[in-house]
């Protein structure tokens, strides 16, 4: 008596098949898990014994064995219980075999015979949809998430009981969940209502401005202020003015918080770009993903949206090396014993610091710190993380007349920071011309230009290539920071939709440039 | 082979352990360093504070040929030596208390027949503070005044780069360790040019490293050494109200930059200022001081640029101070947009007119 019941195996955020296969036969009465499993897999076994028993089956005294395969892939987690019950009963004749090969099974069992939810459930149904499965059987818990998936049948399952009667009946589709109003995400008519609004940041004209630059050419960005000026606000606002996800964006994400088990009831997937700001303290396995089974870091929790990394040289170096391939590739690849996974690393990296140890360098009356501190602690970050961020800004100390100001509005003469929506439709417009600009490239932002694609694509007005001439012979640039302004100019004068960089382009281009050594500590006459 | 007296000032002045004092309780009773040389053991130990291990120091270094040969070896390295009654050791010194025993120098010693200013200041200096003191460390130096100092960081090393920067003009450092030895190690450029254009001067053999004990007492020769005293920038407990209270003690007059009374930078110096220093705005002032006769026109070369700049530049420029402050604020203050800002201060930076004091912070430049 044998037989077999499909469930699935997460890989990276990929899910994989798997078959769960049972033999019910004469000899010594036993119940065997074999596979190359987990200790909580390996647990399966009382599960699933106890949840039959509860469930209303008699296990007959036989030699029970169980293989998971294909044997050569690990699997941990829980959700195979759901799958291996099925697969004993079939054997055993409770359950038809019909259904087994058209329905994946994922789902963890309890000794009452319920079921519980699981992580990972979205990718492991999307590989369902590739391999042409037409039911989905999950916990009831994580319908919605699975949802997100097309192209199969999804059915919510709150007991083992249930389950039996779905694969025993004739027509399994009455049971699946027909999604009302449309998913979220998939309309594309989400709002950010979490994320806060730029109208709230008073003054900053330059780093709020410097913020649509970096996103509208989603290159990386680094803000430099004293404390208490609102370098966090700032970046808590930039993912907020990305364009929308698209639901391929979306369907990513959501892999990626699925396995790391990040979604809820309440938000069954991702549709707002995320934005994760690890404390300081993060190790480099939490930020770029690892551990003995690998687990997305933070770097793949912000694809798609915003890595901050606030206090920026408190970070530990090596953490922060880590960042350097993830950023310039748009993936991260843990290897590990039982193999490697891909992830997804498409974020904007946007970092905070203090232009000094007590944070107020170079206002003289209140920083005092040495030239040599003020040096030492700019030295913390490495340069070839520097490297990778274009744009770079500083936040002032506001007067008080200046915070106050706005909200009265009798004297409001000054002008009011754009609100997110204003700035995000500038934005789409920009990321649109590149897109079209790239259309034959395999990138499609400006940060990712290489020095031979900015002699291609970033063409200067002739007024502008003297000025900028004069200008890297007068501050001495080197040839990185002469093409970070060109890459930046190219984005300043998209936002303005101008085919030619124009001088303006460039001389705002450089006051973003990056922090220079040489214009710290030593800015003395 | 016989030793000459200054060899013996010479071995004397290098002998491990014994610092001013003992050298002074030492050629009280023995009156010449000659008869140190000579002197046996039981009629050292007589000498008061004199120990065993001095005693040491003193009879294992009596060797004449070594002497001779280290001596050598030191004026080869370009390092010169001169003591207390030498015929070049500097006049002005002999006028201090406490006059250094002897003096270590590279380069050449101040010359007498010049004026002389000693400029002293913060280590942690402003902005403002730095180009203030190179200002006027040129501007003395254009009126022939020897400018003297410590070349520490900050209005030190400013002053004496602003005196370097007119040709023919002579520049002192007096050092808190031997002479050829750079503290601190980033003002090597300027330690190297003011062995061309004056002298490094110790009165700590070669080869002392610097001991924070040394630095107070090298101020009582900064002040020696000059004829004035200008103190800029200097805080509440500044090493430079060191120099200024020495400066006092030996009669030179204490020339002070005024600063805002709410900026704790210019504690010491206002300070100063209300125990009875002389207020300095300006060059003049200086020369005042000094009672030279000097070219009364200063060079407003304010007024000169602007009649060369834009409309636009001309604004930017008026808005520009000596604290560094933020694009972000000069726009605001000039009533342009930053975009337009940026490419105005850019161009003013490439005329050499305004300094970039930090990422984005300009201020002007003199």
């Amino acid at each position: 008596m044998y037989s077999e019941a499909y469930s699935a195996v997460i890989q990276g955020i990929e899910g994989c098949i798997i078959h769960a296969e049972a033999d019910v036969s004469d000899g010594l009465p036993c119940f065997l898990l074999v596979g190359c499993l987990s200790s909580e897999v390996k647990e399966a076994r009382e599960r699933v014994r106890i949840a039959l028993k509860n469930s209303g089956f008699k296990i007959p005294p036989k030699k029970i064995t169980i293989n998971l395969s294909p044997a050569g892939i690990r699997k941990d987690g829980t959700c195979y219980d759901l799958a291996v019950a099925v697969a004993i009963l079939s054997a055993l004749g409770i359950i038809n075999r019909e259904l087994l090969h058209k329905a994946v099974l994922i789902g963890e069992l309890g000794f009452d015979g319920k079921l519980k939810s699981v992580n990972g459930v979205l990718p492991m149904v999307s590989t369902a949809c590739e391999n042409g499965i037409r039911y989905c059987l999950v916990p009831k818990d994580n319908v919605e998430e699975a949802m997100f998936a097309d192209g199969t049948d999804i059915i919510g399952v709150d007991s083992l009981n249930e389950a039996v009667s779905i694969l025993n009946s004739t027509h399994p589709e009455r049971y699946a969940v027909r999604a009302e109003g449309g998913m979220p995400g998939k309309t594309g008519n989400t709002q950010s209502t979490l994320i806060p609004d730029f109208a709230s940041i008073t003054g900053q004209d330059v780093a709020c401005r410097a913020a649509e630059v970096a996103v509208s050419g989603m290159h990386n960005f680094l803000i430099i202020g004293p404390p208490g000026t609102g370098k966090t606000m700032i970046a808590k606002r930039i993912a907020g003015i990305m364009p929308k996800m698209q639901p391929d964006e979306c369907m990513e994400v959501s892999k990626v918080y699925s396995v790391s088990g990040l979604l809820t009831k309440d938000m069954p997937v991702i549709t707002d770009r995320p934005y994760r700001a690890p404390h300081h303290t993060v190790t480099q396995a939490a930020l770029a993903g690892g551990g003995r089974y690998p687990k997305p870091g933070e770097i793949s929790l912000a694809s798609g949206g915003v890595l901050f990394l606030d206090e920026l040289p408190e970070f530990n170096r090596q953490t922060l090396e880590v960042l350097r391939q993830p950023l310039e590739d748009g993936w991260v690849n843990v290897s590990r014993l039982d193999g490697s996974c891909r992830y997804p690393a498409k974020c904007m990296l946007v970092a905070a610091m203090n232009p000094c140890r007590c944070g107020f360098y170079p206002d003289r009356k209140k920083c005092t710190c040495t030239p040599l501190q003020v040096k030492s602690y700019l030295g913390r970050i490495s340069t070839p993380l520097l490297d990778r961020i274009d744009i770079c800004t500083e936040t002032v100390q506001l007067k008080l007349n200046e915070i106050y100001l706005d909200n009265d509005i009798k004297d409001c003469h000054k002008k009011r920071n754009s609100t997110s929506e204003e700035i995000r439709k500038r934005v789409l417009q920009t990321q649109e011309i590149q897109k079209d600009r790239y259309k034959n490239e395999n990138f499609s932002f400006n940060s990712c230009l290489t020095p031979s694609d900015i002699k291609k694509y970033c063409t200067l007005a002739p007024e502008a290539k003297d000025f900028l001439e004069c200008i890297s012979e007068g501050m001495s640039f080197s040839i990185r920071a002469y093409h970070k302004i060109l890459k930046a100019g190219r984005t300043i004068a998209d936002i303005e939709q101008k085919s030619l960089i124009e001088k303006s382009h460039i001389a705002e281009a450089v006051c973003y440039r990056s922090i220079n050594s040489k214009y710290w500590g030593e800015g003395q006459a | 082979m016989e030793l000459e007296h200054i060899h013996y000032v010479y071995w004397l002045s290098c002998i491990n352990g014994i610092g001013s004092v003992k050298r002074g309780r030492l050629l009280e009773y023995f009156g010449s360093e000659e008869e140190i040389f000579g002197a046996s053991k039981e009629l050292l130990s007589k000498v008061r504070s004199i120990g065993t291990k001095d005693i040491a120091g003193i009879v294992s270094g009596r060797d004449k040929a070594a002497i001779q040969e280290s001596y050598g070896k030191m004026l080869s390295k370009g390092i010169q030596f001169t003591y207390k009654g030498h015929d070049i050791y500097p006049e002005k010194l002999y006028n201090i208390y406490n006059a250094p025993y002897c003096l270590f120098y590279k380069g050449s010693l101040p010359d007498n027949s010049k004026k002389s200013v000693a400029v002293v200041g913060a280590r942690n200096v402003s902005y403002s503070g730095s180009v203030i003191a190179s200002q006027m460390g040129r501007q003395l130096a254009e009126n022939g005044v020897q400018v003297a100092s410590g070349l520490a960081r900050g209005v030190d090393a400013s002053a004496q780069k602003g005196s370097l920067s007119i040709a023919g003009n002579r520049t002192f450092a007096v050092m808190g360790c031997g002479v050829d030895i750079c503290y601190p190690r980033q003002n090597i450029e300027t330690y190297m040019l003011i062995q061309e254009n004056g002298g490094i001067i110790s009165e700590y053999p070669p080869g002392m490293p610097p001991v924070a004990g040394n630095f107070p007492m090298r101020n009582r020769i900064i002040s020696g050494i000059s004829d004035c005293i200008l103190v800029i920038e200097a805080g509440e407990k500044s090493g430079s109200l060191i120099t200024a209270a020495y400066g006092a003690e030996q009669g030179k007059d204490i020339l002070v930059v005024p600063g805002d009374i709410g900026n704790k930078l210019y504690y010491g110096s206002n300070q100063l200022i209300k125990d009875g220093a002389a207020l300095v705005t300006n060059i003049n002032d200086i020369m005042d001081a000094l009672g030279v006769f000097y070219d009364c026109s200063i060079k407003d070369r304010k007024e000169k640029i602007n009649v060369n700049l834009a409309l636009k530049e001309k604004i930017v420029y008026a808005n520009l101070g000596l604290n560094p402050a933020h694009v972000s604020e000069i726009a605001a203050k000039s009533g342009l947009d930053i975009k337009k800002t940026m490419e105005v201060l850019i161009g003013l930076e490439l005329k050499h007119l305004v300094c970039m004091a930090g990422n984005n912070y300009y201020a002007l430049k003199i």
